[in-house]
Parts: C-alpha cells; sequence; structure tokens
C-alpha cells in the first residue's frame, strides 16, 4: 500500500495536532495553504469513549502512543513543608511517602486533538495584567505584546469553539459578548457558589468551550462531567472537533495520526526537512513552513535532539534558552463531605470561577495571582469507585450503607496559581532513549518559597469556601507542594524581543531559523494566574498563521 | 446473591475484643516469615479464603456481595497482569488461613461470619508494610473498583445508570427533584 506521505506536497506540516496546531491548520488551510498535520499519537473518535458502559468512571481510554516518553529529575526536599501542605487522604494517609517531591505525572494526551481531548473545557483569556510580569514585578518576563493585539484572535478562537461565558466579563477587555449564553449552575456549584461570596469572593459563570446551545452542527451539553474522560457528544470543543473538522473541511489540509517527527534538519538558516516516522518507516519531508506545536515539554526535546553542526546545541538554541524557564501547574485542591445530599455528581466539572486573586499582585505578600473554582469532577469525585476508594473508609456492610447515603455529599474547591520560572526548573534531554534511538525530556521542577507561599494561600482559601459551605472537615488535599503533576505546561522556548533572553519573536518566528515557529505554550513568557492556557495558545498559533500569510 | 454476612452487621466488628486483636497482631510477623520463606515453594492456600476474604469486604445486602459479582475471577485476572501480585495474593491468603487456624483451629472459609470479620480487621490492624496490611488494603481498593464498575452496585444510590446517553438534566435541582 502506498504510503500516505508519499508525494504529498505541503506548503505549511504542522508537528502536533493540539491547541496550537489545530488552531494554526484551520487557519491557513482557509487562506488556501496546504497543510500536512502530523501527530505522533493516534485519532479518537466518540466512540473510543466509555461514559455510556458501566465502566464509565475508568480514566480517559489512552491508547497506544497516546502518552510520549519523558523522564522527570529528582524533586526537591520536603521535610520543611508543613502539614497542612502535604497532599493526604483520610483513609490512605500522606499521599507522598518519600522525603521529596513526588512525580505524579505530566499528564497530556499525545494524539489528534492534543491534551484538548481530555480537558475541562476552560477558555479563558490572559489577565492583561500579568503580561508585564518582569515591568511591573521585576519576575519572570513580559509578553512581547499587549492584550489588545491579541485581543481580536482571542474572539476568533472563542467564535470557533464556540465558547459560553458570562454576560459580564470585566476582567479582560472584550470586542464582542461571547457567542454562547453561559451554563446554570449546577445544585452544588450554587451551594459553593454561595459559600465563596460568604467569605468574599465573587465568582462568576466560568467561560468553557462547552456548548450551552447547539453549534456548529454540534449538541449542546448535557451536564454528564464526563469531560475528563473525553466527549462523547462532541458539544466540548475540542480541537478535532472544532479546528481540526474545518481544516479537513476545507480541502486543503491532511491529518497523519501516529506519525512521529524524530528531527528536523536545517540548510541556510532553514528547515530544510523534518525526518518522520510513520508506520515503521523512515520518511523525510519538506515544506516551506513548519510548525512545531508539540507542548513545552516535547517541542524543546525536538530542539535539542536536532542539533547539527550549524546548530550544535540545538535549534534555536544559540543562547542557551531551548527547554528553559519551564513552568508547571500550580494547584491545590481540597475536598470535605457536606452533610446533606447535593448530588455533587452531576453537571460540568468547572461551574464558576473566582478571579478575586487572579491579578499579580493580589494575593497578600506574594507575587503572582491565582483563581478557585469547584472541582468535584476534575477532582474525580464523581461515581462510587472513587466514593469507595477515597471518601468511605472501611468495609462490610457498613461500608455499603454508607456508600448510599454519602453519594453525592462531596465538595471539592480546586485553586490553580501562577508558576514562575525558576533556574532550576528546565527540560534537558535525558540519558533515556525512546524507541527510536532518541533521548526522552528530562522535566526539572523545582518550587520556591515564592511558590510555597501561594500555593498555601491558595489552600487555606479553599478551606475557607469549603468551611462556609457547611463542609466536614476536609478528607482530602492534593498539592503541588509535594507532587509534581503537571497538566499545564509552559516557557521552554520564550517568545520576546531580545533573542539572548528568548528563543522566538512574538509572532512564534525562532530567531535564527526562518521558517520555523513555535505555536504552543513553550512561548509563553509568564503563565498567568491560573488561567487555562489553552484559548491564549490557539489566539496565539491564530495570530502566528496571519502572519505567516503576510510572508508569503 | 450471597447472604451469607446479612445477619451480621459491619458492627460487630467493633466489638472484637482486645485480646483476640493483640493475639493476632503478635501471630503477624511469624506469618511474614513464614510466608516470606515460602517464597519459591508456596503452600498451597485452600480455595475459597480469597472470595471470602472479598465477601467480608464486600458482603451481599440488598444488592449483590463480591462473589455474586465474580470479582475474585476479575481481581486474579488484574493481579495476573501486575508482576508480584500473584504472589501477594498467594502469601495474603496464606496469612488468613494460617491465621484462622491458630486462632479458631479452621480453615478461614469455614469459620463463622464473626470470626471472619475478626481476622480481617485483624489485618487492616497490622503495622504498616506488613504483609497482611499490605495484602488486605491492596485488595479492599481492587475489589472496591471492580466492584463498584459493575452497574448491580449501584441500587440504592443516586447514580444508577452510566453518565451517558442520559447526562443529568437534573443537575441544578436538589437530587431526587425531577
Amino acid at each position: 500500500m502506498k504510503s500516505p506521505l508519499a508525494n504529498f506536497e505541503a506548503d505549511v506540516i504542522i508537528i502536533g495536532a493540539g491547541a496550537g496546531g489545530g488552531s494554526a491548520a484551520w487557519r491557513l488551510s482557509h487562506y488556501g495553504f496546504k497543510v500536512l498535520v502530523l501527530d505522533a499519537g493516534p485519532s479518537y473518535s466518540p466512540s473510543d469513549y466509555r461514559q455510556s458502559s458501566h465502566t464509565w468512571e475508568k480514566p480517559f481510554p489512552y491508547k497506544t502512543a497516546s502518552k510520549s516518553a519523558y523522564e522527570v529529575a529528582e524533586l526537591q526536599p520536603i521535610h520543611e513543608l508543613k502539614n497542612e501542605l502535604r497532599s493526604w487522604n483520610k483513609m490512605k494517609g500522606l499521599l507522598v511517602k518519600g522525603s521529596r517531591r513526588a512525580n505524579f505525572g505530566y499528564h497530556h494526551v499525545r494524539g489528534v486533538g492534543g491534551s484538548s481531548l481530555h480537558f475541562t473545557g476552560e477558555a479563558h483569556r490572559l489577565n492583561p495584567d500579568s503580561m508585564q510580569m518582569k515591568t511591573q514585578h521585576g519576575v519572570a518576563a513580559d509578553w512581547p505584546m499587549g492584550y489588545k493585539e491579541l485581543e481580536p484572535y482571542y474572539q476568533t478562537a472563542e467564535e470557533r469553539v464556540g465558547v459560553a461565558g458570562p454576560l459580564s466579563d470585566t476582567r479582560c477587555p472584550r470586542s464582542a459578548k461571547y457567542p454562547q449564553p453561559p451554563h446554570p449552575y449546577s445544585f452544588a456549584a450554587k451551594v459553593l457558589d454561595k459559600a465563596a461570596i460568604r467569605v468574599g469572593h465573587q465568582p462568576q459563570a466560568n467561560s468553557l468551550a462547552v456548548l450551552s446551545k447547539p453549534y456548529d452542527n454540534r449538541p449542546a451539553c448535557n451536564y454528564c462531567g464526563g469531560c475528563q474522560r473525553g466527549c462523547m457528544l462532541t458539544d466540548k470543543g475540542s480541537i478535532d472537533v472544532t479546528y481540526l473538522k474545518h481544516a479537513l473541511a476545507s480541502g486543503n489540509c491532511q491529518i497523519l495520526p501516529e506519525t512521529e517527527v524524530l528531527k528536523l534538519e536545517t540548510h541556510h538558516g532553514r528547515i530544510s526537512s523534518i525526518l518522520a516516522s510513520h508506520k515503521g518507516k523512515l520518511h523525510k519531508l519538506s515544506a516551506q513552513w513548519i510548525i512545531l506545536a508539540a507542548g513545552a515539554v516535547q517541542t524543546p526535546r525536538l530542539l535539542l535532539n536536532s542539533k547539527n553542526a550549524h546548530y550544535p546545541h540545538g535549534i534555536g538554541n544559540q543562547n542557551g534558552q531551548v527547554g528553559q524557564n519551564f513552568m508547571e501547574t500550580l494547584l491545590t485542591t481540597v475536598s470535605a463531605e457536606h452533610p446533606e445530599k447535593l448530588g455533587s455528581h452531576r453537571g460540568l466539572p468547572v461551574n464558576w470561577v473566582s478571579w478575586k486573586y487572579n491579578a499579580p499582585d493580589s494575593i497578600p505578600g506574594v507575587i503572582g495571582g491565582c483563581r478557585f473554582g469547584p472541582s468535584m469532577s476534575e477532582s474525580d469525585l464523581v461515581g462510587p469507585v472513587a466514593y469507595a476508594t477515597r471518601v468511605i473508609p472501611g468495609w462490610g456492610l457498613k461500608h455499603k450503607a454508607r456508600m448510599r447515603e454519602q453519594l453525592g455529599k462531596v465538595l471539592s474547591i480546586t485553586s490553580i496559581g501562577e508558576c514562575l520560572p525558576h533556574k532550576k526548573s528546565y527540560i534537558s534531554l535525558s540519558d533515556q532513549l525512546d524507541q527510536h534511538g532518541i533521548p526522552v525530556p528530562r522535566i526539572h521542577s523545582y518550587l520556591d518559597q515564592n511558590a510555597m507561599a501561594r500555593l498555601a494561600f491558595m489552600n487555606a482559601e479553599c478551606r475557607k469556601i469549603l468551611d462556609a459551605a457547611g463542609c466536614d472537615s476536609p478528607f482530602e488535599t492534593f498539592s503541588s507542594a509535594d507532587a509534581f503533576s503537571s497538566t499545564h505546561v509552559f516557557g521552554t522556548c520564550r517568545m520576546g524581543t531580545d533573542p539572548r533572553q528568548s528563543v522566538c519573536d512574538a509572532f512564534g518566528s525562532v530567531h535564527d531559523i526562518k521558517n520555523l515557529f513555535i505555536c504552543d505554550a513553550s512561548l509563553f513568557p509568564s503563565t498567568g494566574g491560573g488561567e487555562s492556557p489553552g484559548l491564549t495558545i490557539q489566539a496565539l498559533a491564530i495570530r502566528s498563521a496571519d502572519y505567516i500569510r503576510t510572508l508569503n | 446473591m450471597s447472604n451469607k454476612q446479612q445477619d451480621h452487621s459491619t458492627h460487630s466488628h467493633n466489638r472484637i475484643s482486645r485480646r483476640l486483636v493483640l493475639k493476632l497482631l503478635a501471630l503477624a510477623p511469624l506469618c511474614w516469615e513464614q510466608t516470606y520463606a515460602q517464597l519459591n515453594n508456596p503452600e498451597p492456600v485452600p480455595p475459597g479464603v480469597l472470595p471470602s476474604v472479598l465477601d467480608v469486604l464486600i458482603p451481599g445486602d440488598s444488592t449483590p456481595g463480591a462473589t455474586d459479582l465474580k470479582i475474585e475471577e476479575s481481581l486474579l485476572d488484574t493481579a495476573s497482569q501486575i508482576p508480584r501480585y500473584p504472589e501477594l495474593i498467594q502469601q495474603g491468603t496464606q496469612w488468613f488461613n494460617t491465621t484462622s487456624l491458630r486462632s479458631f483451629y479452621k480453615p478461614f472459609p469455614e469459620l463463622a461470619p464473626n470470626a471472619q470479620i475478626r481476622i480481617v480487621e485483624a489485618a487492616f490492624n497490622q503495622p504498616e508494610m506488613t504483609l497482611p496490611r499490605v495484602f488486605i488494603e491492596r485488595i479492599r481498593e481492587d475489589a472496591m473498583t471492580l466492584y463498584y464498575h459493575n452497574s448491580a452496585s449501584w441500587t440504592g444510590m443516586d447514580i444508577n445508570r452510566p453518565i451517558q446517553p442520559l447526562g443529568y438534566p437534573d443537575h441544578e435541582e436538589p437530587p431526587g427533584k425531577l
């Protein structure tokens, strides 16, 4: 059988079919570019998900190749960490038994749609105040463009995906209202909303890439709460059912799953070809433009692994910036039982959000903000298996009776906060090799005192909200303080105006390679105060696509 | 449906005598050493120990018990794919049976439900990282997971069907309103 890669003429090759790659593919294919999208992982269809089976509570259905190989370097000691900051569960005790932070994983999906396949659908714009961290607060780096420049691209992304959001949203100035009306709160989310207000928060409907009304031939959400297990209905705006669907419909786009790019080759300051493995065979491909969108762990890995005589430290790495400034998800979740049955297993994962402490100077004594929201579904506390193994101790008849009595009573609050770059947090190449004999990425993660102080504030505030809701003492806390556990990763090919301090310019163009662009969260100079990065990645990628069009 | 445990409320394990607990605790290290030494030549464990332990953990009542849903088979299947898990089951069930013989002069499956409950309770009360504690906590976790993945276990709960295709159109209301 003839390989689908043979004789494919592409103007643009995109490496990675997630948020950045998918949105760039859509924009460029609609401008008439011939686009080839390669993804190392498989493709998914709604029938891959299990929500209508008895085993619906199983996690996202990973397939062969839908997780990429990586290694995590030894993490920092935690002997001085206060107990209230530790991850624990009343049934299991401390979740980290050793004397160092533990690796709980870089949670991602490698596949067509990327990590949007298992995301909760949060679609946030970045707080404009978070984009000048260096100038305003002397930390991280400034974004090389202002919020105003990004705003039209945010709007385009929200319309493409169908974001449902609040009728009034003053945190980030908007040129138009959200394309979809906000979702109603679940009963349990209303209880938490009232509690949050009681302790001084101002929650608002979360902006979600989840349809509140039918849109773009996709149905409205039916509030099963299973977003993280993959969306069977397609109401969740994952990249495959939004951007990539329309990119394919343009007739100018081809997507090749299970195609892993192993190396970029250069000639006269350009990427001349890429070496890709597809179904066990190696292929050399070339195009006028190459877009690298493999995420903040795999993107620097590919650049570092592509070193050659002209780029002895890796492509784009003449100043040693590739892989530096790694920033992770800084998170704390606290869960407790409420005395009443609330049916808290029902509804959207993150109905509302409190941005009260989102601005970088809003937490007293700590630089960098955070946000709060309900998280029963995000904490995976929505079914009997979770209750039996994490909430209700014991066994026997009494345990069974408690299961019937307690299901639906758990409430959780999560806070995600700003993560600032640190010289001890970066991506390097490991000694460990993948099946192609190529070094896998090694993640180095370190949280300093400022991060720990932010986590302490986040943890205390989560407890305050649960307490105000009338919950019992918490039965579980999960915290980045003693566990590396990251879904959002950022910063490893930072964009900026100074090539000595950055890898790319403001359009994601790699400084010393004329036809190579990066379109993922590697670009972020700072993370924001807990915003989910997907929408910003999309906005940046659409902007880069528009820029490529002008160059063409 | 198994009703073997039905007449013996789990409250009964709260009535366990302190003396018995101490006796069982004293046996634990000995049993661990014995089974450790038998790694390469394990004594056969009488059939029925594992299902009996599982039925103590998840007895039948208005919903099926562990054996009614063939949790033992699923558990052994899961264990066969995890390094050292089959050995843990072998040694763990052996501890239960040895403890049963020493304490009550009968194999574990032949014990009255109250006596079975006492031994399970004793296993949970062993120090961390001892064989009985590791075994009982691990099989509790996995048995509960397998059991509650089966819809037959959901009767009487606020969840009585998979989350799709219906979703939760009543999510805004107090539970049970619609």
